[in-house]
C-alpha cells in the first residue's frame, strides 16, 4: 500500500453499525410527522437494540431482529421501517459473509440489503427516520470505499444527499434545537458525501453550514480544520459520539 | 581447509537464514529482482508484462508459488500505477492479486507470505469500491493477524497490520501507537528493509513530527534510493521541513 492511496483510505472496518446506529436514532429524534399520528411504540425503538448489538457483533440479537421484521414483512410485505431494518440486517450479515471469504453470499446478501432498503424509501418517501437510515448507510459506505466509475454506486449515493437535504429542509425549522451530535452527523454526512461526488463548492458550504450551526462544538473546531485545507479533499468524518444502546 | 569449512558453514548460515526470511519466494530471483525494480521506477507496462507472465506461469502449472509471484507483482504494480494516480490499473491489479493470493492460501494454508498479500491486497482494493471497507476490512485483517501468527518473523505482515490499524478509527480497533510500535518491529527484524522507515516517515510526518519524520525517510533512501514511493515521500517531508523553516511552526510538535 502507497503513499497518497493510504491517505485517502479509511479503514472503516464496522461503519454500517456506526452509521446506522448513529444517525438513525439520534436525528430520528422523537419528532417525525408519522409517529405522533401513531398511537403504538414507535418501531425502531422496539427493533433498534437489537440490531445495533447485531451489527456490533451479537449474532443472537441479530437473528431476534430480523426475525421480528421478518414476522412483519410475511403479514405486510410493504412495511417500510421493517424492511429498511430488516435491509441493513442484511448487509451486516453481508459483511459476515465476506469477512469468512464468501464473496458469492455477501454479494448476494449485499444486493437484497439495498434492495430493501430503495424498496422501503420508495413505500414511504414522506419518511424520515427511514431516509435517515438508508443515507447514513449509503454515504457511510461510500466513505469507506469509492469508486467514481461505478455509475450504480454514485446514484445510490447521489440519492442518499438528496434525501439528507430533504431531512435537513424538514428539520430545519427546530434544528437549533436537536443534539449537537444530530446536526453535527447530519451536515458532516452532506459534506463528506458531496466531496466524494467531487462537489467540493457544495462540500465547503455545508462545512461552512457546521460553523453556524454547530458553535462551540468540536464538529465547529473539525468543519474549521477541513476549511483550512486542501480545498479538493474528499471529506472524511468519523461520526463522534456513536454508540450502541443496551437491550430494552 | 578449517577457513574454507567456516566459509562454507557461514554460507549455509547466510542462505538459510535469507531462506527463513522469505519461505514462499526467493527474494533474489532475477525476475523478482528485475519485478522489483520496475516497482522503484514505477514502470506500469513492464510490471503488466510481468504480471501477464506470472499469470500464465500460474495458470499452466497452478502451483503456489506461481499464485504467490502472481499477487506479490500485483501489488508491485499498484504501487506503480498509484504513482501514475491510474486507478483503472490499480483496481485491476489489485483485483487479480486477491484472487492470486487467495488461491495461493488455498494451496498452503500455513503460508505467512500467502495471508500477508491477501490482507495487503484486500487493503489495497478498499478505497476503490463501493463500501469497501466493510466488505473487505474485516477480512483483511484476519488474515493479516494469521500471516503474523504463522510467522511473528513477517516483517512485511506487521508493516501491512500497522497500516491497517493507523487507519482505522481507534472506536473499531484502530490505533495509532500500536500502528508506530509494529512498524519499530518491521524494522528490527528486517534492519536493511525500506518499508517499515518509509511508513513511520509518513506517520511522523502526519504527526506534525518533521524531525524523526526526516530521520526515517533517510533511512529508507539509505536502503534502497531508488523507489519512487520513498522519493515522493521524501519530497514531501523535506517540503514541509522547508516550510517549516520559513515560518516557525505554530501546531504542537511532538
Amino acid at each position: 500500500m502507497n503513499t497518497a492511496h493510504a491517505r485517502r483510505v479509511r479503514l472503516l472496518k464496522c461503519l454500517l453499525a456506526l452509521v446506522f446506529a448513529g444517525s438513525y436514532a439520534t436525528l430520528y429524534g422523537t419528532q417525525y410527522p408519522s409517529a405522533k399520528q401513531e398511537g403504538a411504540e414507535r418501531f425502531d425503538e422496539i427493533v433498534r437494540g437489537d440490531f445495533f448489538a447485531g451489527m456490533m457483533g451479537d449474532d443472537a440479537r441479530l437473528e431476534r431482529g430480523m426475525k421480528f421484521c421478518e414476522e412483519i414483512l410475511s403479514k405486510n410485505p410493504r412495511h417500510a421501517e421493517a424492511l429498511v431494518w430488516h435491509g441493513g440486517g442484511l448487509l451486516t450479515r453481508a459483511s459476515r459473509a465476506y469477512a469468512r471469504g464468501d464473496s458469492a453470499l455477501g454479494d448476494g446478501l449485499w444486493e437484497r440489503g439495498l434492495k430493501e432498503m430503495d424498496e422501503a424509501v420508495t413505500l414511504a418517501p414522506g419518511h424520515m427516520g427511514i431516509k435517515i437510515g438508508r443515507s447514513a448507510t449509503i454515504v457511510g459506505l461510500a466513505q469507506s470505499g469509492w469508486d467514481a466509475r461505478d455509475a450504480r454506486g454514485r446514484a445510490l449515493l447521489e440519492s442518499a444527499l438528496a434525501d439528507y437535504e430533504i431531512v435537513y429542509r424538514w428539520r430545519r425549522p427546530v434544528f437549533s434545537t436537536l443534539s449537537a451530535h444530530s446536526r453535527g452527523e447530519l451536515l458532516f454526512g452532506l459534506a463528506s458525501g458531496w466531496s466524494i461526488l467531487g462537489e467540493h463548492r457544495k462540500a465547503r458550504a455545508y462545512l461552512r453550514l457546521v460553523l453556524e450551526e454547530c458553535r462551540d462544538t468540536d464538529y465547529e473546531a473539525e468543519a474549521r480544520r477541513w476549511l483550512k485545507g486542501e480545498p479538493n479533499a474528499v471529506v472524511q468524518h468519523d461520526c463522534r459520539g456513536c454508540h450502541v444502546r443496551p437491550s430494552r | 581447509m578449517k577457513r574454507s569449512l567456516l566459509s562454507v558453514v557461514a554460507l549455509l548460515t547466510c542462505a538459510l537464514t535469507l531462506q527463513a526470511q522469505t519461505p514462499g519466494l526467493p527474494n533474489d530471483s532475477p525476475d523478482v529482482v528485475a519485478a522489483r525494480q520496475s516497482r522503484d521506477r514505477a514502470e506500469v507496462a513492464r510490471l503488466q508484462q510481468v504480471v501477464g507472465d506470472a499469470r500464465r506461469e500460474a495458470e499452466g502449472t497452478k502451483r503456489f508459488e506461481a499464485y504467490l509471484r502472481l499477487a506479490l507483482f500485483n501489488v508491485w504494480l499498484c504501487e506503480a500505477a498509484e504513482a501514475h494516480q491510474n486507478n483503472e490499473v490499480f483496481k485491476r491489479a489489485a483485483e487479480e492479486g486477491v484472487a492470486a493470493a487467495e488461491k495461493a492460501v488455498e494451496l498452503n494454508p500455513k503460508s505467512s507470505e500467502a495471508h500477508q498479500l491477501l490482507g495487503d491486497l484486500l487493503n489495497q482494493l478498499i478505497p476503490y469500491v463501493f463500501g469497501g471497507g466493510m466488505r473487505y476490512g474485516k477480512r483483511s485483517t484476519d488474515e493479516l493477524d494469521k500471516a503474523i501468527e504463522l510467522d511473528p518473523r513477517n516483517a512485511e505482515a506487521y508493516v501491512s497490520r500497522a497500516i491497517s490499524y493507523y487507519y482505522t478509527p481507534e472506536s473499531f480497533g484502530g490505533s495509532r501507537p500500536k500502528a508506530f510500535e509494529l512498524l519499530t518491529k518491521a524494522a528490527e527484524i528486517e534492519p536493511h528493509a525500506d518499508s517499515p522507515h518509509i511508513w513511520l516517515a509518513m506517520f511522523h510526518l502526519q504527526a506534525g513530527r518533521k524531525r524523526d519524520a526526516l530521520r526515517e525517510i533517510n533511512l529508507a533512501r539509505r536502503a534502497n534510493p531508488d523507489r519512487s514511493f520513498t522519493n515522493f515521500v521524501y519530497s514531501q517531508v523535506t517540503s514541509a521541513t522547508k516550510k517549516g523553516k520559513r515560518k516557525p511552526a505554530t501546531g504542537k510538535a511532538k
